[in-house]
């Protein structure tokens, strides 16, 4: 998501490539700063980039989450250094793309995924309260804050060269990676709770669905993935890397397909086909899924080198039941992961879906409009635009399904030769 | 880090301020649930909804300008969800569903934007723990927003030692991954001082139970 001033970055960095140096008016709070404009040298010294971000606090409290990007521009001759300080303040931030506002789904479905969300929650309290549970309190409410000032850091995208763009932390699997998956859970479920009960970012009564998107799939059953490739991998740290980067790029995706199947349930009774907007949805957080694999992945490796024991190792429980309840939460959220790539398909096809439709009754409004078009021949607009529409989506979420597991695999290859190569500086003492 | 960073609205006095706190949590929900349930058909009834959340807002005192601004920041986020949806048909259909979609939200967004300003977080807490929400829950909450502070603070003065250190911010790369390492860094530190505070706790006489001033026996 390009933010308010990206336009005047990249129109610097054409300007730049030009030799041409642009002249800004300094900011009034830049005064002393801005002095050094009128000495400024003119090309051919290149001018170094020093970029940061940082809050504006004192000018507006309420953009609290908000960063406000200032530009500091250091030119450096033989004989001096000038400083240039650019500020622009940004909009809005990537970090708002998972968070759903009320009156996007129906109260029906909002009552539900609370519902759901509600018992999730209890059970791992419930799960809590057998072990340690004086210690819970302190550490769960940590990762919170941790999560919540996470958030906080930017990762640039660097898309087309604009460095305004930039993504940042989820944070599940990586919450129950250290906690545990119930703590995990709960320290999700509290940042949401928080979000929406201090900047109103998020619904209200959304917050169901919020919290069993990100808390209940992305952090129960993140851990769930994690654990099932941790184990299949041999349990070593880098098995735990990948598992961490497999399981937050499966998590995020999982949370795109319900929150597809969440809207889709919200409008049942509109006629409007779906399945242009699951594609799109599966570009967009297959993208997100990748980011979030990268700093997941990223952050797991930094702990693992430094204090490998922060690492929640797991409850050593044999036994078959245990097994097959985390085989089949993998599975499910795989499941659900893969369903997101598959919905276009399934409901391209009108024979599959009039199939289901009759069988379940669910999916017959999407069916209907399809149909009837298909039939009206007279019309050929319509009948067109649906012969387009499935061959566009199957590129598109191809593509993306391809490049998104490519790409994690990639991650995954990279951040574990990284680690071998810190813990053999290291010596044998960070083997797991 | 002020401590009234968070909700600076929330400490006036208005009216709104003032009513019980159970209340204001019952207004909104039932006002959100309205506007949420209310079909786009019967615009009027969510017009209705929409003026008697601006009623609230101005009798709770809270600024046009705030209002403005964080409508200014949360109206891209929303219209890029709905105007995806009749994008995905070529504008042919779909614009039902964008147009409730954003009316609900705006008006389920400055519902929950006046309750957030008439009722600060820890009164919140106190209502939460009446209405039966589990005290550990509660205690968590608490727990991070007593620490969200401390770790904002700590994460700036992560930054400030970076930034003393590094002329040029470098490649792409390499900001990723200070970044990384600036989360991973934050997590160590952070669950250090978990440890701690509950070392410091347990010293203290912790033992698992959150009791409330006003439940304890004279």
């Amino acid at each position: 998501m390009a933010r308010a001033g990206s336009a005047g970055l990249v129109l610097d960095k054409l300007l730049r490539v030009a030799g041409v140096t642009r002249q800004r008016a300094p900011s009034p709070q830049f005064d002393e700063l801005g002095a050094s404009l009128t000495a400024r040298p003119q090309p051919p010294w290149t001018p170094t980039l020093f970029e940061h971000t940082l809050f504006d606090r004192a000018r507006a409290p309420e953009l609290q989450m908000i960063p406000v990007a200032y530009r500091v521009e250091i030119y450096a001759t033989n004989s001096a250094v000038f400083v240039d300080v650019v500020h622009f303040r940004s909009l809005t931030t990537a970090r708002d793309t998972m968070h759903i506002p009320d009156g996007v789904l129906s109260l029906p479905v909002c009552v539900a995924t609370g519902a759901v969300s509600f018992g999730a929650v209890g059970y791992s309290l419930h799960k809590l309260k057998d072990s340690l549970a004086e210690r819970t309190i302190p550490l769960t409410g940590m990762m919170s804050a941790l999560l919540f000032a996470g958030q906080m850091v930017n990762f640039p995208i660097g898309l087309l060269g604009i460095p305004s763009v930039s993504g940042h932390l989820l944070g599940g699997v990586l919450a129950s990676a250290v906690l545990g998956p119930w703590a995990g859970c709960l320290a999700v479920t509290l940042v949401l709770a928080v979000q929406c009960a201090l900047f109103s970012d998020g619904g209200l009564l959304a917050l169901g669905a919020n919290v069993l998107n990100m808390g209940v799939v992305g952090a129960l059953g993140g851990y769930a993935v994690y654990a099932a490739a941790r184990k299949l991998l041999g349990g070593g740290s880098r098995a735990t890397v990948v598992g961490v980067v497999v399981a937050a790029w499966v998590s995020v995706m999982a949370a795109a397909a319900l929150f597809c199947l969440e809207l889709r349930l919200s409008h049942s009774g509109v006629e409007y086909d779906f399945s242009n907007v699951f594609a799109l949805m599966v570009i967009v957080h297959s993208a997100i899924g990748v980011g979030e694999a990268m700093i997941s992945g990223g952050v797991i490796s930094f702990v693992l080198s430094q204090r490998p024991d922060l690492i929640y190792q797991g409850v050593p429980r044999p036994g078959l039941v245990g097994y097959f309840g985390r085989a089949t939460a993998a599975g499910v959220v795989v499941a659900l992961a893969v369903a997101v790539f598959l919905a276009p398909f399934a409901s391209a096809a009108p024979d599959g879906l009039e199939a289901v439709g009759e069988k379940t009754g669910l999916t017959s409004a999407a069916a209907a409009p399809k149909v009837g078009m298909l039939d009206d021949y007279a019309i050929p607009a319509p009948v067109v635009h649906w012969e387009e529409a499935p061959a566009w989506q199957k590129i598109s979420v191809s593509l993306a399904g391809l490049t998104g597991t490519v790409m994690v695999l990639v991650i995954a290859l990279v951040l574990g030769r990284a680690l071998k190569r810190l813990a053999s500086t290291a010596g044998p003492s960070h083997a797991k | 880090m002020p401590s009234n960073y968070l909700d600076r609205y929330g400490r006036s006095a208005s009216v709104c301020h003032r009513l019980p706190p159970k209340l204001k949590l019952l207004m909104t929900v039932v006002v959100i649930a309205t506007g949420v349930s209310v079909p786009v058909a019967y615009w009027p009834a969510l017009g209705a909804l929409a003026s008697l959340v601006f009623i609230g807002h101005s009798l709770a005192r809270i600024p046009l300008k705030y209002l403005a601004r964080r409508l200014a920041i949360f109206m891209p986020m929303v219209m890029i969800l709905s105007i995806s949806l009749p994008l995905a048909q070529g504008f042919r259909s779909g614009w039902e569903i964008m147009a409730g979609i954003l009316f609900r939200s705006t008006v389920a967004f400055l519902a929950m934007l006046w309750l957030v300003n008439v009722m600060p977080f820890d009164q919140l807490l106190v209502t939460l723990r009446r209405m039966r929400v589990p005290a550990a829950l509660v205690a968590m909450m608490a727990f991070m927003y007593r620490y969200v502070f401390v770790l904002w603070d700590e994460l700036s003065k992560m930054r400030n030692a970076r930034r003393a250190r590094t002329f040029s911010a470098g490649g792409l790369r390499h900001r990723w991954r200070n970044s990384v390492q600036m989360i991973g860094m934050l997590l160590i530190r952070a669950m250090q001082r978990a440890e701690r505070v509950h070392g410091a706790m347990c010293a203290r006489g912790w033992d698992g139970h959150v009791r409330r001033l006003d439940e304890m026996p004279d």
